[in-house]
């Protein structure tokens, strides 16, 4: 449903885009994942017309975007990064507006509006005035706009940006159910959120894309540089850290980086190891056999960068060299 | 024609509930309606004069000068600033179509502004006097071509910057250079096709045809092919996203 083949894209004498190529079939949620100016927003205004590619050829629901871009463009929803939204405007009279403006029948309309005011949790928020509304509304209307003519692609920039947690889980639901039957393309910076929303993860960093899997299979790539968290009390630290060290395939046992926030008997420690196998088990196992105390016992996330110098380290091993 | 419909509704919306909305159209009741009654009085009840005074005389430039920025400024500027213009464009919308419904709604709004004329005719008549319908029309087209070229060429200028401010500058400053062609091209006196075109370009002479109650092809077409192109150079300017 969206696809995109060999995108270039050059400002002036930045390159924003590099041979970027992927694919996102219908029913699938795939998950742009990249620090901010990696060119992920540049990629989806490609997409949605909003700018033309320097090079390359974006589809989407098989429509050419440069060449029929007005049937492309009636195939998406899309929700820009900051959700810029009309402050005069109560919700339902620009949900009206966006709906007159996508041509939705006028028969449907109605019903149409009612179906993602609910889906999008508006009812409350109606009568309001959209520049009166906090980050989160914004965000919900953003979204309800998007949904409003029931387009069969969605293309989201950062859509869980300025949420609170509660915010986010509900977005990340509703994206999630969006997924079953339309197709879905959105954008974060965060490791842990495309792992939790998409089926695909796809890498992007100095506008090329790095690398493009499965949450398992990148799971299984960056598992290695993921170091195991511990906090053990019932022995001196230094004893701890070397029957750690003992288990198959730690490399190294480190203080954690934040080992000093908590004095006492509690030690801090980072266990890094270059295994495929989840360590946890045998740390719980060693600490049971020890007579430890365990009150922490967890894989930390990675960073983008770390990521990044994961996969790409990975790839230099096998002759590249990028990054 | 839907959308541009759709968006002319929008426009017009964005209008009445924004401070401009009530500003303008009272600071333009009171001044005009101040001018009408005081050029009668003068005027003895000259009906005729004190219309075309309305109408054309140098408050009603003064007026247009300055309401016609603060009509236009927001229209793209706004846009561009908060970013909804990438909202409206990622819609299925043409370029040409956001062009047509903001170039609309503010023409419908300029026309609103005219709401009282109607009201003095109706008065006038109804104190017996007796103005010439025909040219008061005539007049009035004239006033509604150049409210039209006027607000193109803010339209215009309010495409080319995210700053109202500096589109309303720009509208202040493209509007007397519209407004005085001829007197542009008398700062090249040696170049005689400029003359000659300049004195043809010469809007108020234009306008003065339809003043008189004569309604003229040429000076039509003129107004309504300089409207087509500051539009023209509207959506180009839109477009001008791609380009960079």
């Amino acid at each position: 449903m969206i696809e995109a083949i060999s995108l270039h894209k050059r400002f002036g004498p930045v390159q924003a885009l590099r041979d970027v190529s992927f694919g996102v079939a219908q029913g699938e949620v795939a998950a742009f994942l990249g620090p901010n100016g990696a060119g992920k927003t540049t990629c989806m205004r490609i997409l949605t017309g909003f700018l033309p590619a320097s090079a390359g050829r974006a589809v989407v629901a098989g429509f050419d975007v440069a060449a029929q871009s007005r049937a492309a463009r009636a195939a998406l929803g899309y929700l820009p990064e900051s959700v810029p939204l009309p402050g005069d405007m109560r919700v339902r009279e620009y949900l009206d507006f966006r709906a007159r403006i996508k041509r939705v029948a006028v028969r449907q309309r109605r019903r149409r509006i009612a179906t993602v005011v609910e889906r999008c949790g508006l009812e409350t928020m109606k009568a309001r005035l959209v520049g009166r509304l906090s980050k989160g509304y914004r965000q919900r209307v953003g979204l309800a706009d998007a949904l409003v003519a029931d387009p069969p692609v969605l293309i989201f920039d950062e859509p869980t940006v300025g949420l609170d947690p509660n915010q986010t889980v509900e977005v990340r639901r509703l994206i999630a159910e969006l997924g079953a039957e339309r197709t879905v393309l959105l954008s974060t910076h965060i490791l842990s959120e495309a792992e939790a929303i998409s089926g695909r993860i796809i890498i992007i960093h100095h506008g090329r894309i790095l690398i493009e899997d499965t949450p398992a299979g990148l799971q299984r790539r960056v598992h290695a540089h993921r170091p195991i968290r511990v906090e053990i009390a019932g022995a001196a630290a230094p004893a701890c850290r070397a029957a750690l060290a003992e288990l198959t395939g730690v490399r190294r046992v480190a203080a954690a980086d934040d080992a000093g926030s908590h004095g006492g008997e509690w030690h801090g420690l980072a266990v890094h190891h270059d295994t495929e196998t989840d360590l946890r088990e045998a740390i719980f196992a060693l600490a049971r056999e020890r007579g430890w105390r365990l009150r922490e016992l967890h894989r930390e996330d990675l960073s983008l960068e770390q990521i990044f110098r994961a996969v790409t380290g990975a790839d230099a091993g096998k002759g590249g060299a990028d990054a | 024609m839907r959308n541009v419909l759709t968006l002319v509704v929008r426009e017009m919306g964005a209008y009445f509930r924004s401070p401009i909305g009530y500003s303008v159209p009272i600071l333009f009741w009171v001044l005009a309606g101040l001018r009408f009654y005081l050029d009668l009085e003068w005027t003895q009840g000259d009906v005729e004069a004190a219309l075309a005074q309305l109408m054309g005389g140098v408050h009603f430039w003064l007026l247009t000068f300055l309401i016609v920025p603060a009509l236009t400024m927001r229209l793209l500027a706004e846009e561009r600033r908060s970013g909804t213009l990438e909202m409206l464009l990622t819609a299925p919308v043409e370029d040409w179509e956001v062009v047509a419904g903001k170039f609309l709604g503010a023409w419908l709004f300029y026309a609103f502004l005219w709401v009282p004329l109607p009201l003095y005719l109706a008065a006038v008549i109804f104190l017996g006097g007796s103005p010439d319908l025909g040219a008061v029309a005539a007049n009035f087209l004239g006033v509604l071509l150049v409210g039209a070229l006027f607000l193109a060429v803010g339209l215009f200028c309010s495409s080319l910057t995210s700053n109202q401010i500096i589109a309303a500058l720009m509208c202040a400053v493209g509007l007397l250079v519209v407004s005085f062609l001829p007197e542009v091209a008398r700062l090249f006196p040696r170049i005689l096709w400029i003359q000659i075109a300049g004195d043809q370009l010469s809007f108020f002479h234009h306008f003065d045809e339809f003043r008189s109650g004569v309604v003229d092809g040429r000076p039509v077409v003129y107004i309504l092919t300089l409207i087509g192109l500051a539009l023209f150079l509207t959506a180009r300017s839109l477009e001008a996203r791609k380009w960079r």
